[in-house]
């Protein structure tokens, strides 16, 4: 019998599906989800999974997460946070210390058996060391020290104790030191590497730390873009670490990091957005922990052009559909924020949010006289005679700000509100806000320390809201009550203070309050001694792999 | 004109290039409305001063021929500058980032080179079995986005297979010489390293050429093909010289050019970075370089990554250029024909 040959076209087809199989095949293998547990990998090792890669390890100059993160473990500071808890602050390098009853004079007694990776001990001369070459180098988060401390605060009382007299009694003087800008280094590797220049970064501190520090860790090497590695410091003042080293290697494809969490190839991956927490939720060996933070998201009002109308403002606060975006945006992994201090910290009051209400921000604007002809699809805005509206810049690539806005230019159709979204890079989205050249903007804060005043004053303090976030919101009354509250040294009385501070804030509408959004940490369920404190980057001294 | 001469004139002409290059740069990151100071101190909460004293030191007040000025001042003393998001200068970057991405591009290549017999083969057996397979395999590499393709790897070869590592350059400690971590543990003798540097380069590699294969597969075929038909062809066969002569000193050496052009341009490409791949396979290349830099406005790194790049882009022209000489006498380099 004659065998008839395949047709081009036979030949093609049959290739095709062959390769198409395979790939179908993986793929539904890809959803079958067969994970085993494995035993622990690497028992003596943290590896941790990080988005990017730190800008500096300079205590004095880096001002961003994913430096803290290393830092806060290569360096120590006079006190610290041990616990979640963020209102229980615990001696690190200072055994104990004392304040005055009029909150301006801090004195610190060292502990006498710490020493630097370098093996010198740590002294009251390097504390002082520490602190003026932060206020002298002047750098990124420098203000925090500065807002309350000059060069002539810090001095040393003998070898062992050293007293700080601020410039001004600030409550959030203690919240302050625990950030890793109050870091406390060595003179000697300093000064043998570039000493401080004044309003200059030391070059070679960015990238080194070459025993200046006196953390649980050292720092053995950082490959740019590749990884960075830490070995154990033996000598370290509270005992040695759990593990011997810690590697974190930036991998910023989110999901070649859940690949290598299921594998388990690796025990922390942070930076985890909520959108994919659904590819690890319950895989064997996999937890997710999401604590609240204290990180807050808001859409700033511009306080101009239609928006200086506080019914205005109030109308676009009724008009966001704040479950639906908790809920799809956030994933649930987020809770509404009431006003501008993220509950949890001291000066939170239950203030009543504004609720997603189209009736009342229709009302409102009735009764504005912002009018809504039959037919037209906005309202007109009486003062310009154009549709009433305003435009919002959103930054490129924020998936979720993106979201926010989408869903809340939705909404604010039904109250005949023209939103107008401008996605662009941040880098020109500084200039935007610089020259007022946006009406609002979507942006969020993270803390730097423990104080509602790093907030208040940070957003709603007229200069800040200028300066900040270009807005024009201006408010005397406001102003004089942040102030008072930023230097009242008894707690009732700022406790009280921050009262008739989000009142006013509500009454004014600056800002949307969005969302308090949730601290993502995935892990290996193996991974023991962990905890979040929203203040303090992670510690990985007691950290342990069981 | 001589092959010596003509590459000196190739290599001056470098000069205006790379200046034109230069002032393209300047003069986009000058009109583009952004505040890189502002970025580069902390952004939205950065104090004015802070943001002042960047400015004043990246004299980003200056007219832009003055900032233009700067920086070649800088760039004869073989200054590049400081790096405004990674604080390191930008000469060490790239030091640190090209060698990965160029043993990459070197891998990629080598590898890709494997679509020119594909190539051949698919013309000698047109419409055969083999050249449908070619063709279809050719097609996929072609279309396929390299993303989808890299983490189908990742997912069979690491997560499922557990045969390679899904990400990174190198794990194992390793002295760096030249930066190529292939080569210094060669010259180290860490058998570990080099073990570990070539498993982690097989599947970016594998689909940087895949990608790279299928359209060097449709060219060499196409341009095969063509030859194949010629005239000159047809009278090699009536004379009865053996078929694998005709097929592989007469046609080969005249379709050759075309594929050769294209792997020059590949080349080039290859070593400017993917920024997709190199982000998913987590590879500290240029392209992750050239993508953090224009997010950050990054000055200073953009201009020092586009003189790289002009520069690459350049020799691989050049390289390709001298390359025709060779395989066909009648191209004499300059653009004189005998």
């Amino acid at each position: 019998m004659k065998k008839r040959r395949l047709t081009r076209i036979e030949v093609s087809v049959i290739a095709c599906a062959v390769i198409l199989s395979i790939f179908a095949g993986c793929i539904g293998q890809a959803e079958e989800e067969i994970v085993e547990e494995p035993a622990v990998t690497d028992p003596d090792t943290l590896n941790i999974l990080a988005y990017g890669e730190p800008d500096q390890l300079d205590p004095a100059t880096c001002y961003d997460a994913r430096g803290s993160l290393v830092i806060q473990n290569l360096y120590d500071r006079l006190i610290g946070y041990d616990t979640p808890e963020t209102t229980v602050i615990n001696g690190r390098l200072a055994e104990s210390w004392d304040a005055s009853s009029d909150g301006m004079v801090y004195t610190f007694y060292l502990r006498k058996d710490v020493t630097f990776h370098d093996g010198s001990p740590i002294t009251a001369d390097d504390v002082k060391y520490s602190f003026d070459r932060v206020l002298t180098m002047n750098q990124p988060p420098a203000w925090m020290m500065a807002q309350c401390m000059d060069l002539n605060s810090t001095k040393v009382m003998d070898d062992y104790t050293v007293r700080i007299t601020l410039t001004k009694p600030y409550a959030a003087f203690l919240p302050i030191l625990c950030y890793t800008v109050a870091s406390v280094v060595n003179p000697d590797v300093v000064e043998a590497n570039g000493g401080i220049t004044e309003n200059e970064e030391n070059v070679f501190l960015n990238q080194n730390e070459a025993g200046c520090g006196s953390g649980p860790y050292e720092l053995v090497e950082w490959i740019p873009n590749e990884r960075i590695v830490l070995k154990r410091y033996d000598d370290y003042w509270r005992g040695p670490a759990e593990l011997p080293n810690v590697v974190m290697k930036f991998i910023p494809e989110i999901g070649t990091r859940v690949m290598y969490l299921k594998k388990g190839d690796a025990d922390i991956a942070t930076g985890f957005p909520e959108s994919n927490i659904p590819d690890v939720l319950g895989s064997e060996g996999v937890t997710v922990l999401v604590p609240s933070s204290y990180d807050i998201t808001f859409i700033v009002l511009g306080c101009r052009g239609a928006l200086a109308d506080k019914n205005v403002r109030q109308a676009v606060c009724m008009a966001a559909d704040y479950d639906t975006i908790l809920t799809f945006v956030y994933h649930g992994y987020a809770d509404r924020l009431n006003s501008v201090i993220p509950k949890g910290m001291f000066g939170w009051h239950d203030v009543p949010p504004y609720e997603y209400d189209i009736e009342g921000a229709n009302a409102l604007l009735d009764g504005a006289g912002y009018t809504w002809a039959e037919g037209a699809e906005f309202r007109t805005d009486p003062a310009t005679g154009e549709p009433l509206g305003a435009e919002i810049a959103v930054p490129t690539g924020d998936e979720v700000r993106s979201q926010i806005s989408l869903l809340w230019q939705n909404s604010l159709r039904k109250i005949g509100f023209r939103l107008e979204i401008k996605e662009i890079t941040w880098a020109m989205m500084y200039k935007l806000i610089r020259n007022e050249e946006t009406d609002m903007i979507i942006s969020g804060w993270l803390p730097d320390y423990a104080d509602p005043d790093n907030y208040t004053d940070s957003m709603c303090g007229s200069a800040n809201a200028k300066a900040i976030w270009g807005s024009d919101y201006k408010n005397e009354e406001l102003d004089a009550l942040i102030d008072k509250a930023k230097w009242e040294a008894d707690s009732a009385a700022r406790e009280d203070l921050y009262y008739q501070i989000l009142l006013i804030i509500k009454e004014d509408a600056p800002f949307v309050w969005m969302a308090q959004t949730a601290h993502i940490e995935v892990m290996r369920t193996w991974v023991k001694g962990y905890y979040y404190n929203p203040l303090q980057a992670m510690e990985f001294w007691g950290i342990s792999k069981a | 004109m001589e092959l010596r001469d003509y590459i000196l004139r190739r290599l001056f002409l470098l000069i205006p290039v790379l200046l034109g290059v230069l002032v393209l740069v300047f003069t986009i990151s000058y009109v583009i409305p952004t505040d890189p100071a502002r970025q580069w101190a902390g952004g939205l909460h950065a104090r004015e001063e802070q943001v002042e004293l960047l400015r004043e030191r990246y004299h980003l007040n200056d007219p832009l021929y003055m900032q233009i000025y700067y920086y070649l001042d800088g760039l004869i003393h073989g200054d590049l500058g400081i790096s405004a998001s990674t604080r390191r200068p930008v000469l060490d970057d790239l030091k640190a980032f090209f060698p990965a991405t160029f043993e990459l591009a070197i891998f990629s290549f080598i590898l890709s080179m494997v679509g020119i017999p594909f190539g051949v083969i698919s013309a000698l057996k047109r419409n055969k079995l083999i050249d449908h397979i070619s063709r279809v395999v050719s097609l996929t590499g072609a279309s396929t986005p390299l993303f989808w393709m890299a983490l189908l790897l990742q997912f069979i070869f690491y997560y499922k297979l557990g045969w390679l590592p899904a990400a990174g350059r190198l794990e194992v400690p390793l002295e760096r010489i030249t930066g190529m971590v292939l080569i210094d543990s060669v010259i180290t003798g860490n058998a570990a390293a080099f073990k570990d540097a070539l498993a982690r380069l097989a599947m970016p590699s594998f689909c940087m050429a895949f990608w790279s294969m299928g359209y060097l597969v449709r060219i060499t075929r196409s341009s095969m093909l063509e030859v194949l038909n010629a005239e000159y062809i047809m009278t090699a066969k009536a004379k009865g010289i053996p078929q694998r002569i005709v097929h592989y000193r007469h046609a080969l050496k005249n379709a050759i050019i075309p594929p050769i052009t294209l792997l020059g341009i590949r080349f080039g490409w290859l070593l400017a970075g993917s920024v997709l791949l190199e982000t998913i396979f987590a590879w500290p290349g240029m392209g992750r370089y050239a993508a953090s830099s224009i997010v950050e406005v990054d000055l200073p790194a953009m201009v020092g990554f586009c003189l790289v790049v002009a520069l690459v882009m350049i020799m691989a022209n050049l390289i390709v250029d001298i390359t025709y000489a060779f395989i066909d006498p009648r191209v004499r380099v300059g653009g004189t024909y005998e």
